[in-house]
């Protein structure tokens, strides 16, 4: 309590003194002036101070909610406290990460990234695009995180117990992916929809025969919790129209059960302006309505199950179009115009669409859906017979916020968020009246946005991150490649309050959730000494203190290695030129932070041993030489002396 | 007054481009002509609305502020773009050439919302950013 008074009467103090001097140029001030001096040097005024106040942390405190962001084209994930905006981690997904060890030699990391071949080829980069919590009952349950790699389609799966990503997958039916990564309200499937069409086994078709041709996709990866993997021999796709499906969210309470795609291009327009002269960006924005998706999943899943129809493509189980139609899978719902974004309420009654070109969010009505369903009250059929529900007999609601309106999250208290693109701000609303409430600017030119559990059944709003596109004149200039940048608002009443710009300078992020901090039950160490990150149960072949050794069997060399502060054992590997090692690494560490790095000269190898762990690393010692090998990761005062040879004798 | 001004215009911007944007365009025989004439009209009225705020952003001061000044030029450059796209479809409209007159009325429309998005920018940055 005192504490508490004590930071009010220091901004109290502060804020007089800056009605007093006005705002000056910004300096640092001296060391050891008061706050109020140092408001006025810097030039602070009230809601500059108000919101350091309450971003602050001292030293050692914690943030009071965990974002994790998309890493965009770093193919990672950041970690980030709030409200604090501090970079606590990046977790590597798609790209190999040097300092986690991640690919580059640790058979999991490996085995990770081998999953995620595109063709049989590496592709060691991603586009990162929407980081999905697991649920559980339509809440964020803190276990698993799931990231898609919009450039090559695929998924990666993360677990919440270390922050490490244990298996990547590539949808082979797939060209690219938006609709990636979402979950159902239990995280029975990890939902992912393909962007631009393709023929969907892989085969070369030309663009004059887009429709008969191409086509779009949407894969329910079943997601087995208990071994923290995705099962792809349970997984199924449904076939759809070759417009461009984009993002996703899966209905809960009322609507669980259904997911929804918003999608464009539903002229199947082909572009080729070096030819037509029509540029997608006009050929695929012709028509005022596109159309949202409705997808009933577990009926989806029952045809799945029963085999009927179901078609094998490139491995996948494929439930075609007209299997999707005639068992009531899937209906088109008008929505404009080159919509985005697709967000259920957190009741579960509505939808939420923007177009990016149309002022308004539509709103429909998830029970007037089922009306129109059951009723069958269709204004149409699509070219390939997929029944189109009626605008007017679904829509619950248009809400005019302001131009180019793209994302919604909700905050629980009956506002909802909505990120405005070519306006630069965010619109807050009432699903209540539907009405505009406030606008807030941001800077500039904002993508997605995400509030503190901001798509769950009982979101806290509290506080919202704005994910902007463009930074231009926020941060300090690092040349024409600019940061994007991060904003915090404060959404606890009206006005919203802007505190914070987080410069991003390592990809272009895109989407991001906000998980209750108290959630989350991170391992601070590896549960036992031996432990192996990839299988995430106790290594067969882990090393114990007094076991390290040397085994040779023809040209194949075992070595059993320990690792503690500040020596690896065995120190002397000696080889033959031609000979395959493999190096069982076990960490003997049990203390938190006690992490130790396992680098060998000039052979791309660098593992990450953190406490507790064990890893592999195998290859072929396949140049005569002496290779230092080191601790990469700062564990002791004698850290450099933590240290061995590899000889490999010709 | 200037800022309140400016603001008034982007408002001015949000409303009435949104309108614009929700007509639809009449679905009967003629829609191929409907269709390009909505377009056209989409621009012309989306060219205004940019046109005002931009001006208003350039009273305020945009083309000297350092930052401002860029988002002027680039607003203008797709200015420039969407009236030479406009005149295009408004000579297609003429010649009875209905689906180009629609294809780049529509692109005319498109860049006159580069250069709205570059106008608003150059509004805020020259209020403050806010």
């Amino acid at each position: 309590m005192r504490a508490k008074r004590a930071i009010w009467a220091v901004a109290a103090f502060a804020v007089i003194a800056l009605a007093i001097a006005g705002p000056q140029s910004c300096t640092r001030g001296p060391a050891g002036a008061s706050v109020g001096e140092l408001a006025r040097e810097r030039g602070l005024s009230e809601a500059d101070i108000t919101a350091a106040l309450k971003t602050y942390l001292p030293t050692g405190q914690l943030d009071e909610y965990v974002m994790f962001s998309s890493g965009g084209h770093s193919g990672q994930v950041l970690v980030i406290g709030v409200p604090s905006m501090r970079l606590l981690k990046v977790i590597a997904a798609f790209t190999p990460e040097p300092w986690q060890g991640y690919g580059y030699g640790a058979g999991g990391t490996m085995e990770a990234l081998e999953g995620g071949l595109v063709n049989g080829k590496e592709v060691l980069w991603g586009d990162t695009h929407h980081p999905a919590i697991s649920e559980t009952d339509g809440e964020y349950d803190g276990q698993f995180l799931f990231i898609d790699d919009k450039a090559n389609a695929r998924v990666a799966v993360i677990s919440l117990k270390d922050f490490e990503t244990k298996q990547v997958l590539h949808n082979p039916l797939m060209g690219s992916d938006h609709g990636a990564t979402f979950v159902t309200p239990n995280t029975e499937y990890v939902i992912q929809s393909s962007q631009y069409a393709v023929p969907l086994d892989g085969s070369y078709a030309d663009l004059s025969e887009y429709q008969e041709r191409y086509r779009g996709a949407v894969t329910f990866w079943k997601f087995d919790r208990a071994a923290g993997r995705i099962d792809p021999s349970r997984s199924f796709t449904l076939e759809l129209p070759p417009y461009w499906q984009d993002l996703a969210d899966a209905g809960k309470g009322p609507s669980m059960g259904w997911v929804f795609l918003g999608s464009f291009n539903t002229e199947m327009a082909t572009g080729g302006i070096e030819t037509t002269g029509v540029p997608f960006e006009a050929g695929a924005s012709a028509n005022d309505m596109d159309y949202l998706h409705a997808i009933n999943w577990q009926r989806a899943e029952q045809v799945y199950q029963s085999g009927n129809g179901l078609r094998r493509i490139q491995g996948m189980s494929v439930i075609p179009l007209d299997v999707s139609i005639s068992e009531g899978l899937l209906y088109l719902i008008p929505e404009p115009k080159s919509p985005h974004g697709a967000d259920v309420t957190p009741d579960g009654r509505m939808i939420v669409t923007a177009g990016k070109l149309d002022p308004h969010v539509s709103v429909y009505s998830f029970e007037k859906i089922q009306d129109a369903i059951a009723n069958e009250t269709f204004s149409g059929r699509d070219p390939f017979g997929v029944a189109i529900l009626d605008f007017d007999a679904v829509l619950e609601a248009q809400v005019e916020l302001g131009l180019g309106p793209l994302h919604t999250q909700f905050d629980g208290r009956g506002g909802a968020y909505t990120s405005l693109f070519i306006e630069t701000a965010v619109a807050k609303w009432s699903l209540e009246d539907f009405t505009l409430k406030e606008k807030i600017g941001v800077h500039y030119n904002i993508g997605h946005l995400a509030a503190a559990e901001g798509d769950t059944r009982t979101p806290d709003g509290n506080y919202l991150v704005a994910l902007n596109k463009w930074s231009i004149d926020r941060f300090m200039p690092v040349g024409p490649l600019h940061p994007q940048n991060f904003q915090l608002i404060d959404v606890t009443g009206e006005p919203m309050q802007l505190l914070y710009d987080m410069p991003i300078g390592i990809g272009e992020p895109h989407y991001a959730q906000i998980i209750k901090a108290d959630k989350l039950d991170p391992w601070l160490v590896y549960p036992e000494v031996g432990f192996s990150p990839h299988a995430m149960a106790s290594d067969p072949n882990a090393v114990s203190s007094g076991e390290e050794r040397i085994e040779r069997n023809g040209n194949r060399v075992d070595v059993y290695m320990t690792a503690i502060r500040s020596h690896f054992t065995p120190e002397h590997i000696k080889v033959r030129q031609g000979d395959r090692v493999r190096i069982y690494l076990t960490s003997l560490e049990t203390i938190r932070d006690g992490t130790h790095g396992f680098a060998i000269d000039k052979h791309n190898i660098n593992v990450s041993l953190e406490p507790g762990e064990s890893e592999v690393v195998e290859f072929v010692a396949d140049q005569a030489g002496v290779y230092p090998f080191y601790c990469s990761e700062f564990c002791s005062a004698l850290h450099l002396e933590m240290v061995g040879y590899l000889l490999v004798e010709p | 007054m200037r800022t309140k001004n400016l603001l008034i215009a982007v408002a001015a911007l949000t409303l009435l481009s949104g309108r614009a944007l929700l007509s639809v365009p009449a679905q009967d025989q003629d829609e191929d002509k409907a269709k390009a004439e909505n377009w056209i009209a989409q621009a012309d009225s989306t060219k205004a609305l940019v046109e005002s705020v931009l001006d208003s952003a350039i009273e305020a001061g945009a083309e000297e502020h350092p930052v401002a000044s860029g988002q002027v030029a680039d607003a203008q450059r797709w200015l420039g773009e969407g009236a030479r796209a406009l005149a295009t479809a408004k000579e297609a409209l003429a010649a009875e050439d209905y689906e180009r007159a629609a294809n780049v009325g529509n692109m005319a429309w498109q860049y006159y919302v580069k250069a709205g998005t570059a106008a608003v920018l150059a509004a805020k940055l020259v209020t403050g950013g806010t």
